[in-house]
């Protein structure tokens, strides 16, 4: 009985999928935080980050493996029973929600400070819910087509980026290792939330038509990802001085705005605007993993009216209350919190009871 | 379900069509291309500014404008009083700053705005201008195109010749928060007939003025920071014949083909010590004097590398008792004497005073050009 | 949820209707009577004085004969050579059958006045004969015929100069005598509850997809209409998404693109009476491709592909980006092109947008206004948009002239696209991307070029993922996508139709070392 059959997805599909998903707003802002708690030698924290990510992320493959056909909404029905279950996918849904959320309205409020100063968010999030719309309707399939796409049709953004390196100052990297380790650990915590997407191996894996590549799948996913991030700091801390990239909010955009060729200028708001691509790979994932949820819960097939009751509901929040910035640092620090539990130490937790459920259902079998 | 949904959407779009408003035509916007700040005996600021102007009944091809404020944001209230249309600075190539101004300590701040609106451009090139400000803006050259265009081309063009920096708004920020640098910034004056390129302005650490590189220092100074960048012709007077009237000068001049720069970091004697050690790749283009290239270019290398240590330790000094370190040493400092560093970092531009550079340039002749 | 049941469309309601009325039709046997007979049929004909019955005796056949035929629609010269003739005249022949004295290709015998009719009206004649519950039927259509000519639409360099006619026979040979081989199958359906249409399904029995044959098959026997008159009416009734602006089948009427796509593995549909052929399952990239590609030298080849891509994002973008630059991110623009694009802006009084409206519509109508006059007149519309409207509105001080060039590069671009159907879709999506640009500048731009993305990968044809090979991402196919590779490196046929045979040819070239 497969269930999910009519949305297979392909290795390649399921490895960029979940990059897409990690990617996200991180990129913009985890220059800065890595240098407030490490200074230059912050780069070498993403290793400890990712260390930490693909540990995990084979934990979840590990646990999926056990029960290859169901997700994590059916697992839980399976192990809490059927209302308990109930709960605990209406809290994943929550999580997804939460997450698609902070980084949709963080985009919009990005696009606010740094295009269209004078438009209000709600329009803006109006604006966003067009594609948002057209493509999650096709269900996952036609995201993981997109966020495929995305990854190519977005190569050359780390390409131009390094025209920054023509200014670059290798200097600012030495010492290696200025103050110990002990900072370069403490800021290993600032690169958890930009990993944060794996966990939604969750969801996916059931999809996958070659099961046996899962593993290699989100371990190449978590490189793929380290290696951007990797790319975007190193380049923002050879550019900027040390003390400089702290002034900065989001130092990658600052970085643009530098550039400028013959034919383009303020290369930044483009850039902006392309990464409005990036970004939505992000906030499909979760807000389709967001009403996937409750299309379990209730039992109902059309995921399209969950999604425009969502949308519909965000647009709604936003036109009553314009987040302030000091609201979307709670929201992002929430979804922090929320993420370390949901994608850290749900799977340490979850992988017994279900190891044992597995063994009990063999035992029956046999 | 969907019906409905048609309808929400419509309303919606209705809504959205008259809810944008961050549209400003072209045609309704003033560019602000170059923008001067500075101020009056009064110590009250003044900001200075100029746009293109359109429109073909307009006799002048641009407005130039001054109001007082207290500070940028402010001033553009002022300019949307006087000029036609909105005052934007997206397009801003030049940001000058009068001499009056460099005297303050905490002018930087004035800056605040280029740096947090998001819409400001930090490509403006960052020029001390010697003497009010006033005076260049009331400048309207017959010869030449609109003046901001015409002190923008100067600035690129001066820079590619290295006679002086070209240091733009996100650059300066750099030099400004960078402990181990002091910022330079282009210097220019409004002589009577022309706008001419001074050389290099040195500001200390909190950017004050604190001297003028000339151009032909600016050069060794741009081979400092950038190795070889644009084009560097060098000329220098070699003693070897000294017969006092002739009008010829015993001078040579090079083209540097190539710099390689390497720099040795130690802490001695209570003060750090840089060996700084230049490969210069030379190509002559001029010699003024009768030379038997063949035999003896071991010699002239030499000689050529006497003179440029001179030059370069005189600059090093001037810079010293500036108390400024336009060089950016402080970066070598950091990077191989941390824990020296470390205690020093507040206050580098003194310990650099105290430190000592040894120049040694090694010229290596490639070429001679055409004659013999 | 009252308003709800009011506003959707009564589907089924509909479909009562037109089952109702196919219950009209003639299921009776034929009589064995004749002149029973001929009262049906002239009961079935009414007002219908192109009918013609003609009884005769015939020395070959007991009892008498009736033959039937509409004027109109028969070939008068075969009846009377090859039916009357050998029935009235021949003595000789008496111990052959009925059969074989007819010298027609086809005959045959049906039973039932259903069948009569529509092989009546399809311009067939009918042999009643006394005493028998049977008819035979034999083939002489005639009606009016074009010859065929170079195609119109899709004019090509070095491909053939045949194009399809209005009938579905000849179409069938143009393209047989391209792939003469037993696995070239047709199914013939016919649609239509009046005009009953013939529509044959052809496709390589071993090569194409059983699944998106059935698929179509599907979706064509679902159709209940009174005719199809043309090929683009039943594209509308079987694509994917009505709602899309793109094409998602491909419609020809060139038979040596229709054979190339067959033996991609793709299916063709030949609508009779109609000059053009569809073609499924599409994909994007497929109405960027040409005969003429596969003729040309590779490099070249690619070279125009490509210009032909750049072009697709020109004519839907240029216009928005114009409008996006000028009215919100002028940053982006070079100084000295700011200058002159303000110069030349300052005197116009409209707002960007609607300036560009006002130019792309006069476009449109210029375009529109051209394409059904005769030649001689079209020019004249050619000189009036380009020299009045090009030269005057820019003296006036209406439009500016960066605007007039945006507008004839934009023209120009459109021109590129080599299908119809495409080009028209673009020309639809900018104007959607102008009123986002307006609205939200780049970042409007680029939000719709989500949308559209996000379109254009959930689009389906026949069932088959539309973005291949972009989305999903086949390698393999991008060897004729934006690059043309050489022929003899496309081994396989393309995976995005799915084709159940993968290899389409041998290694034709010898390695270096096999020389």
């Amino acid at each position: 009985m497969r269930k999910y059959a009519y949305h297979e997805l392909s290795l390649l599909q399921y490895i960029l999928l979940i990059h897409g998903t990690q990617i996200g707003i991180g990129v913009l802002t985890l220059p800065r935080e890595l240098a407030e708690h490490a200074g230059t030698d912050g780069w070498l924290s993403m290793f400890f980050g990712w260390g930490v990510s693909v540990l995990v992320s084979l934990v979840i493959t590990n646990m999926m493996k056990l029960h290859p056909d169901k997700t994590i909404t059916d697992l839980l029905t399976l192990l809490l029973g059927k209302w308990l279950g109930k709960v605990a996918s209406i809290l994943m849904s929550v999580y997804c929600a939460i997450a698609a959320i902070v980084v949709v309205v963080n985009s919009a409020f990005i696009i606010n400070v740094w295009v269209l100063s004078q438009t209000p968010g709600y329009i803006i999030f109006m604006l966003f819910a067009i594609p948002i719309y057209i493509i999650i309707q096709g269900g996952l399939r036609i995201i993981a087509r997109y966020s495929e796409l995305v990854f190519y049709l977005t190569l050359w953004m780390p390409l131009l980026l390094a025209a920054a390196l023509k200014d670059a100052n290798w200097l600012h990297f030495l010492p290696i290792i200025k103050e110990g380790w002990q900072p370069i650990l403490s800021a290993s915590i600032y690169t958890v939330l930009p990993f944060l997407g794996f966990e939604l191996a969750y969801f996916v894996y059931p999809f996958l038509k070659k099961k046996q590549h899962a593993s290699l799948g989100i371990v190449v996913a978590n490189t793929l990802t380290l290696l951007v991030y990797l790319h975007v700091t190193i380049i923002c801390f050879a550019f900027f001085s040390p003390d400089e990239i702290k002034q900065y909010t989001w130092p990658t955009l600052n970085l643009w705005k530098v550039i400028e060729y013959s034919f383009l200028e303020r290369i930044d708001i483009i850039f902006l605007a392309f990464y409005l691509f990036i970004l939505s790979t992000t906030v499909l994932t979760y807000m389709y993993f967001a009403v996937f949820c409750t299309t379990q819960v209730f039992g109902n097939r059309d995921h399209r009216k969950h999604l425009i009751v969502l949308l519909l509901l965000i647009f709604v929040c936003l036109w009553f209350y314009t987040p302030s910035f000091m609201d979307l640092k709670k929201m992002t620090d929430i979804w922090s919190i929320a993420g370390v539990g949901f994608a850290f130490v749900l799977p340490v937790l979850l992988f017994g009871p279900i190891w044992l459920l597995q063994r009990k259902a063999g035992g029956k079998k046999a | 379900m969907r019906a409905l949904l048609r309808m929400i959407w419509s309303t919606v779009l209705v809504v959205m069509l008259s809810g944008c408003m961050d549209r400003i035509y072209l045609e309704d916007a003033t560019l602000s291309l170059m923008v001067g700040l500075d101020v009056n005996e009064k110590n009250e600021l003044l900001v200075y500014m100029t746009s293109p102007v359109f429109s073909e009944e307009a006799k002048e091809k641009s407005e130039e404008y001054g109001v007082r404020a207290s500070t940028i944001r402010e001033s553009r209230m002022g300019f949307d009083e006087i000029v036609t249309a909105l005052t934007v600075s997206g397009k801003i190539q030049v940001l000058i700053l009068g001499q009056r101004l460099l005297q303050h300590p905490d002018w930087f701040r004035l800056l605040d705005v280029v740096f947090r609106d998001a819409k400001f451009s930090v490509n403006a090139r960052m020029v001390a201008l010697d003497g009010p400000v006033s005076e260049m803006f009331e400048y309207r050259p017959k010869d030449k195109p609109r003046l901001a265009l015409h002190v923008t081309k100067l600035i690129d063009t001066a820079n590619y010749r290295n006679l002086t920096v070209k240091t733009r708004a996100q650059e300066f920020h750099r030099q400004m928060f960078e402990p181990g640098i002091t910022p330079t910034i282009t210097e220019l004056r409004k002589e009577k007939r022309a706008v001419k390129v001074m050389g290099t302005a040195m500001l200390t650490e909190n950017g004050v003025y604190a001297g003028l590189i000339e151009p032909r220092n600016t050069l060794l100074l741009q081979m400092m920071l950038h190795e070889k960048q644009g084009e560097i012709s060098v000329t220098i007077p070699i003693q070897e014949q000294n017969d006092q009237k002739s009008i010829v000068a015993g001078k040579i001049s090079f083209f540097v083909k190539g710099v390689n720069k390497k720099v040795k970091t130690t802490y001695r004697d209570g003060k750090f010590q840089f060996d700084v050690q230049m490969g210069l790749d030379v190509s002559i283009s001029e010699r003024m004097f009768p030379y038997n290239m063949e035999k003896d270019y071991k010699k002239l290398e030499k000689m050529m590398e006497a003179e440029l240590r001179k030059d370069y330790d005189l600059l090093v000094k001037k810079c010293q008792a500036a108390k400024t370190d336009p060089f950016g040493f402080g970066l070598y400092a950091r990077a191989y004497e941390y824990k020296r560093w470390k205690k020093i970092e507040n206050d580098w531009p003194k310990a650099f005073s105290e430190a000592e550079v040894h120049f040694k340039p090694e010229v290596s002749i490639k070429g001679n050009g055409v004659t013999k | 949820m009252a308003m709800r049941g009011w506003l959707r469309r009564k589907k089924t309601s509909a479909k009562d209707r037109m089952s109702r009325r196919s219950e009209s039709h003639y299921v009776r046997e034929i009589h064995d009577q004749l002149p029973d007979n001929i009262a049906e049929l002239q009961r079935i004909f009414t007002l219908t004085p192109d009918l013609v019955i003609r009884q005769f005796n015939s020395l070959q056949v007991e009892g008498q004969i009736a033959l039937v035929y509409l004027r109109s629609l028969a070939d008068k010269n075969s009846i009377n050579n090859n039916v009357l003739r050998p029935l009235l005249n021949q003595r000789e022949g008496a111990d052959k059958s009925l059969f074989e004295l007819l010298s027609v290709g086809k005959v045959f015998t049906v039973y039932n006045f259903q069948s009569v009719e529509t092989e009546i009206l399809q311009g067939s004649s009918v042999l009643f004969i006394e005493g028998r519950k049977e008819a035979l039927v034999v083939e002489t259509h005639g009606w009016p015929q074009r010859a065929i000519e170079d195609p119109q639409l899709e004019a090509s360099l070095k491909g053939a100069h045949q194009g399809f006619v209005e009938t579905d026979a000849q179409n069938i040979a143009l393209i047989r005598r391209y792939i003469p081989n037993r696995e070239l199958k047709i199914k013939e359906i016919w649609v239509g509850e009046r005009g009953a249409t013939k529509l044959s399904v052809m496709f390589l029995a071993d090569v194409a997809n059983p699944d998106v044959l059935q698929e179509l098959e599907d979706r064509i026997k679902l159709i209940e209409v009174d005719t199809i008159l043309n090929t683009g009416e039943l594209e509308e009734y079987i694509e994917d998404n009505p709602y899309s602006p793109f094409p998602q089948l491909i419609t020809s009427e060139r038979p040596d693109t229709v054979a190339s796509h067959l033996l991609q593995g793709k299916i063709a549909v030949i609508v009779d009476r109609s000059p053009s052929v569809l073609i499924g399952p599409a994909s994007f990239p497929s109405f960027f491709q040409n005969v003429d590609d596969y003729s040309t030298r590779w490099l070249v080849a690619t070279f125009i592909r490509m210009l032909r891509y750049l072009a697709f994002i020109v004519a839907t973008f240029l216009p928005a980006i114009y409008i996006a630059l000028i009215s919100f991110n002028y940053e982006v623009i070079p100084l000295d092109l700011i200058l002159s694009i303000g110069e030349s802006r300052e005197k116009v009084p409209f707002p960007p947008l609607l300036e560009a409206l006002l130019m792309e519509l006069t476009l449109e109508m210029l375009r529109e206004s051209g394409i059904r006059l005769p030649a001689p007149i079209g020019q004249t519309v050619g000189i009036v948009g380009g020299i009045v409207i090009g030269q005057a509105v820019v003296q006036a001080g209406i439009v500016s002239n960066i605007m007039v060039i945006v507008v004839a590069f934009t023209a120009i671009s459109s021109f590129i696209i080599p299908n119809y159907d495409m080009a028209s879709a673009v020309r639809f999506i900018r104007f959607i991307m102008m009123l986002l640009a307006a609205m939200f500048g780049i970042v409007g731009i680029v939000v719709g070029l989500m949308a559209l993305i996000g379109h254009l990968i959930s689009l389906e044809s026949l069932g088959v993922p539309y973005g291949s090979p972009l989305a999903p991402v086949r390698f393999s196919d991008w060897k004729d996508f934006i690059v043309r590779s050489p022929l003899w490196k496309m081994m396989d046929r393309p995976k995005g139709t799915r084709p159940i045979q993968e290899k389409r040819q041998g290694n034709n070239r010898l390695k270096g070392s096999e020389k």
